[in-house]
């Protein structure tokens, strides 16, 4: 009898444990936030940023653009993960099923790592998976790969945001373009007028040193320092069919 | 008179009573049953979806890797399979069978980096991953739903009901194991960067 009472509780806590377990797995939304940045990896006035342009959109269209970092899937496939998480925090409309969620994984150990982006029904259009692949693949993997997380989170919510931003024909304030691709020709051109100069210095008064100096911050990164707190309670309910795409970094 | 009304008046009652026990109760194994049919909608779509995408695939990949006969016979046959697939049973083997195909068509795809950063190619495998997710899902929400209906038709008093009327209890669509698992593609060593 003894026994088979110890065996009981035993039994008991195991299944505790589990079930504790499958909840840890799946992390809690804050509310007044788009942005839940649980692995402590994206710069504070870009958290800024996203939350303002995600509270407008939200207000303008009713869609929500999530983002979300957190340490580890567990083993879970990344867009499943994504897609129910997508359900159970309800992102996007009730009605239009219009949520974005775009979440990355840093502790699974480098090249382990999952970023996916996940659509509801209703962004399956404008976001199709090959597209979401390919901005995954320019947008998010060159910045990612190099340790420049907060390029690699602003240009992947940027494409996102412009592509829903059409959907819906809403015109208000964008994020600035910080796509790899635009960078490199400006880049090119800093360098041609570089060495023009440095030719220019050379053969005019045949010597000196180059007088170009140092060039400011990227073309298009984020202004920073808007503030914005909007009477954002809480997620939509939306849904989603499991539509996105997901690569490992 | 008094004498024949009694029986008559237990026998309405009962009637009364058996039609208020029932009829919700058969309102609720149609609904049920129409959940079921509705979200086997959602599965043959995402089933379709992947079938309508392997031969563009497979023109992708012959272009690359022409010489990979058996793995694109395996494909094609896997695809012509569920083509001819009818019930939720055999429609799963085929779908299984088709998962097989393909994950082995990704071993091979290690081997030609050219096919790996293709556009076109990586656009078709988003679009089978991201319906491998989808497929994933919708199967999820049938088996919920049959669940739900399989109870409705298991449970007194629906039971009788579901005989009377000829309710049967519905397929789940199992995967093999293993097959949940979505087949995926390491993009990240040769990207187009």
């Amino acid at each position: 009898m003894k026994r088979c009472i110890v065996q009981m509780i035993i039994v008991c806590s195991v299944l505790l444990f589990f079930s504790n377990l499958a909840k840890a797995t799946m992390p809690s939304p804050m509310k007044n936030t788009y942005i839940h940045d649980f692995a402590n990896v994206i710069s504070a006035n870009v958290k800024e940023e996203i939350n303002h342009y995600s509270e407008q959109l939200d207000q303008g269209t009713g869609a929500e653009i999530m983002v979300v970092t957190i340490d580890s899937l567990h083993g879970q496939e990344p867009k499943m993960y994504a897609t129910k998480l997508i359900r159970s925090w309800g992102i996007g409309d009730k009605e239009k099923n219009n949520g974005v969620l775009i979440l990355a994984t840093f502790g699974q150990g480098e090249g382990n790592n999952d970023v996916v982006i996940a659509v509801g029904q209703g962004l399956e259009g404008a976001l199709p998976d090959g597209k979401l692949g390919r901005i995954l693949d320019n947008a998010f993997y060159p910045s990612a790969s190099t340790g420049n997380l907060d390029q690699a989170f602003q240009a992947t919510y940027s494409e996102v945001f412009r592509a829903v931003a059409q959907e819906y024909n809403w015109n208000g304030d964008m994020p600035a373009q910080t796509n790899e691709e635009e960078d490199m020709p400006t880049w090119l051109i800093i360098l041609i007028i570089i060495i023009v100069l440095i030719f220019y210095t050379f053969f005019s008064k045949g010597g000196g040193g180059p007088r170009a100096g140092g060039y400011g911050g990227y073309p298009g990164s984020f202004g920073g320092g808007r503030s914005s707190r909007g009477g954002f309670g809480g997620f939509g309910g939306g849904s989603s069919a499991g539509g996105g795409a997901s690569r490992k970094f | 008179m008094k004498k024949l009304l009694g029986p008559i008046g237990i026998i309405v009652i009962i009637l009364v009573v058996i039609a208020l026990l029932f009829i919700p109760k058969y309102n609720s194994l149609v609904t049920a049953e129409e959940n079921v049919d509705s979200k086997w909608a959602q599965v043959e779509n995402q089933l379709q979806r992947r079938y309508d995408l392997i031969p563009n695939l497979v023109e992708s990949v012959k272009g690359y890797a022409s010489h990979e006969q058996e793995v694109i016979a395996n494909i094609t046959q896997a695809r012509a399979q569920m083509g001819s697939a009818r019930t939720p049973e055999e429609q799963a083997v085929a779908n299984d069978a088709l998962t097989g195909a393909l994950s082995r068509l990704l071993v091979v795809v290690e081997n030609y980096p050219n096919l790996k950063s293709d556009a076109n190619f990586r656009q078709l495998m988003d679009e089978l991953a991201g319906t491998e997710n989808r497929l994933a899902v919708a199967r999820e929400d049938y088996n919920n739903e049959v669940q739900q209906f399989n109870k409705h038709v298991k449970r007194f008093p629906g039971n009788l009901m579901a005989g009377m009327f000829g309710f049967e209890q519905k397929e789940y669509f199992k995967a093999a194991a293993g097959a949940d698992k979505a087949p995926s593609i390491d993009f990240s060593q040769s990207g187009t960067h």
